[in-house]
């Protein structure tokens, strides 16, 4: 651990917390997970962040249109190659906002940057559903970046597997993939990739996968004392026809610290 | 369910690791030190050739912890009091390249300076 000044930390954490608690007022029925996000492989020893991430979605489906999640989540890097983040995921259905899942997530930087052609790491979650009765689900996977000067391409790959009461038998293929250009601090432009095409093995008919496909940017503020507020957003379009959403609309937001 | 879970959990490892390959392609190492101490890079600007790959040293003499970042060479790496890290870099187009320690940007900032071999 590093001996950096914690009492601070703290202090400086409250007023995102507050935001971030506030803006659960503002947030769609949920069906499903937030996923809409691509891990880069890299770990910075002692770095702790405060995370929310939200989406929702637009369809000409009734049950779909208007679905969303927000996940909020504490992260540490107790070491530079193991970061873990702890999620809770809410959902705001009919008036009642309640956390839907606690997630377990460890990112594993398995080679230094820039030593290789490309960065390795590795991805292991384990979500927790509090209802009784839910599944539990497992994911894991590589996470690849690849710098070609000022673009960054990262793809992630994975697998997911429910565990525990009413599983499904099958396991799940899924993707996360971004071309990222290094243009400012401020303001770096990407084009997003985000899909499952089924099972392993046995994948789902072409209508019915998910894959969506879209433009976004990342952005970061520097704050004093090696804070930062990240962003980022972005508007996807669903490729397939029941598979994916028309329409989904992701913000994400990080305030790191340490 | 395990038993028909890890082949295609191997599968995906397996997937994962070619993906990886290319990593068995290592950069040589072609080092550089850079060092901290009062909270100053020594030298302040470093000179290294452009269009290779090269590894640098950094070596922490202070106390306490810094934090090597650079938007430019798009590097961020913690170095703990009195020890030294090593991160690679480029290969570098030729230019300059701002460096800084984020616990104290005020005072501890440099350049690193890719120049084309003569």
């Amino acid at each position: 651990m590093l001996l950096l000044p914690t009492a601070r930390v703290f202090r400086g954490a409250l007023l995102p917390l507050a935001l971030i608690t506030a803006g659960l007022a503002a947030l769609p029925s949920a069906a499903q997970a937030a996923e809409y996000k691509v891990y880069s492989p890299y770990v910075v020893l002692g770095e702790s962040e405060i995370e929310a991430r939200t989406y929702f979605n637009q369809d000409d489906l009734n049950a779909v249109d208007g679905t969303g999640a927000l996940k909020l989540a504490y992260g540490h890097a107790f070491t530079d190659f193991w970061a873990t983040e702890i999620y809770a995921e809410v959902e705001h259905e009919e008036g009642e906002t309640e956390i839907e899942a606690i997630e377990w997530e460890n990112r594993f930087q398995l080679t230094p940057q820039g030593k290789y052609w490309a960065d390795v790491g590795l991805l292991a979650e384990a979500e927790f559903a509090t209802e009784s009765g839910h599944p539990h689900e497992l994911k894991f996977g590589p996470l690849i970046e690849k710098s070609f000067g000022r673009m960054v391409a990262t793809v992630n790959l994975y697998v997911e597997r429910e565990i525990g009461p009413n599983a499904e038998d099958e396991t799940e293929l899924g993707y996360a993939a971004r071309l990222r250009y290094r243009l400012n601090p401020q303001f770096e432009p990407s084009l997003e990739i985000y899909g499952s095409p089924g099972e392993v093995g046995e994948f789902a008919p072409k209508g019915q996968q998910r894959h969506q496909i879209g433009p976004g940017f990342y952005g970061q503020v520097h704050l004093s004392g090696a804070r930062k507020i990240k962003y980022s957003a972005a508007v996807l379009y669903g490729i397939t026809d029941t598979g994916s959403p028309n329409w989904t609309y992701v913000v994400r937001f990080e305030y790191e610290f340490f | 369910m395990f038993r028909s879970v890890l082949p295609r959990l191997g599968l995906i490892c397996a997937l994962g690791v070619i993906l990886a390959a290319p990593a068995a392609f290592a950069a040589e190492d072609n080092g550089y030190e850079l060092v901290v101490k009062d909270h100053a890079f020594q030298p302040e600007k470093m000179v290294v050739p452009a269009g290779e790959r090269i590894k640098l040293i950094i070596t922490n003499k202070d106390a306490t912890p810094m934090e090597f970042e650079s938007y430019d060479l798009d590097r961020e790496k913690i170095i703990v009091g009195n020890s030294s890290a090593t991160i690679y870099l480029g290969p570098l187009d030729a230019g300059t390249y701002k460096i800084f320690d984020d616990f104290h940007r005020a005072t501890t900032t440099g350049t690193v300076v890719a120049k084309p071999k003569q």
